[in-house]
């Protein structure tokens, strides 16, 4: 029975056992101790005390058939939160963690990074460049992922699988200008439909927040 | 087999015995498990597992009030239980339920 070297450890074990809540826990810990001490004061070892007051499960057994519905209730509710916090921010986390890496599309003429007639200019000369078949230049204000696809193997190749020989620019039409955000980075993105001479050809071109050319898609 | 119904013979009896201890005066509870060793010629041994849930029993129901003293020097704070008018007067109808209940057990035990 003694493997306990102080009231203290003897009086958590106690404790441990009793179903009710914190507040009555706090209460009869703080009894119990107050008891063992007054008896310590009075002469009595520690060992004898624990032998005379019983088995900490005895104990907290005795308590525990003496408890009210209310500290039932008490109880079980602690017992409950203590499980259903930790799942909620679990829960949390991972739903932040999600929304993080979504993509998301915002309005453009909100944006704290882009600046909608930045926007226009830079796809306008973009398109310029791809028209011209002016794939160094496209290079120069490109970012370090871009660059080794700006080039005639696949841009020009690309070109080509629409249309060989697309002629003129005839006009062009918006289809899309966003920020896009995902995982904090934030893009700026522009859709249009360019109708030349002989084809039709859709650019979808994205911008990083130096408006450095990031993605370019065409069909 | 005895100390089974021993032990709940007793049981029956200990919310009156600790409401009579404190019919005079406040005590805390190892002054409670200490006079009624004493008082019963040690019939009576308490454990703090047996006595503490009563007096939360009594405190619940409104017969006895507790508060803790203050630690002053080397003494500790003792939580000192004291009967309320609730308490008396529910002590004064356990006592009569007990003197019923007594004379029927004894007059069946003496015809036995």
């Amino acid at each position: 029975m003694n493997q306990y070297n102080s009231a203290e450890q003897y009086t958590k074990d106690i404790i441990k056992g009793i179903k009710c809540g914190g507040a009555k826990r706090k209460e009869i810990r703080k009894q119990i101790l107050s008891d063992i001490e007054i008896r310590l004061q009075e002469g009595e070892q520690l060992n004898e005390i624990i032998s005379e007051m019983g088995n900490a499960s005895e104990i907290a057994d005795g308590f525990n058939e003496s408890l009210t519905e209310k500290d039932c209730k008490s109880y079980k509710r602690g017992k409950a939160l203590k499980i259903i916090v930790p799942c909620i921010l679990v829960f949390v986390l991972i739903a932040g963690g999600i929304y993080w890496y979504i993509p998301k599309w915002k309005d453009i003429t909100q944006s704290k990074h882009f600046d909608l007639e930045v926007l226009d200019t830079e796809v306008t000369h973009t398109l310029e460049l791809i028209n011209a078949d002016d794939y160094s230049a496209l290079q120069e204000n490109a970012t370090k992922e871009m660059k080794p696809y700006l080039n005639s193997e696949t841009i020009g190749a690309a070109k080509d699988a629409i249309c060989t020989e697309p002629g003129q620019q005839m006009s062009m039409t918006v289809n899309l200008e966003s920020e896009l955000v995902q995982r904090n980075i934030h893009m700026a993105v522009c859709e249009v439909t360019v109708y030349y001479e002989n084809a039709i050809m859709t650019y979808r071109i994205s911008y990083d927040e130096d408006m450095k050319l990031a993605g370019l898609y065409i069909r | 087999m005895n100390e089974k119904y021993e032990r709940q013979m007793k049981k029956g009896v200990l919310d009156m015995l600790v409401l009579r201890l404190l019919k005079n005066d406040a005590k805390y509870g190892y002054q409670i498990i200490q006079e009624m060793k004493e008082k019963s010629d040690a019939t009576f041994v308490l454990k703090d597992g047996t006595l503490y849930p009563v007096l939360y029993r009594l405190e619940e129901d409104g017969f006895v009030q507790g508060r803790w003293s203050e630690a002053s020097g080397k003494q500790v704070a003792r939580k000192y239980y004291e009967i309320t008018e609730s308490g008396k007067q529910a002590l004064i109808e356990i006592e009569s339920v007990w003197d019923r209940i007594s004379d029927g057990v004894n007059q069946i035990m003496e015809e036995s």
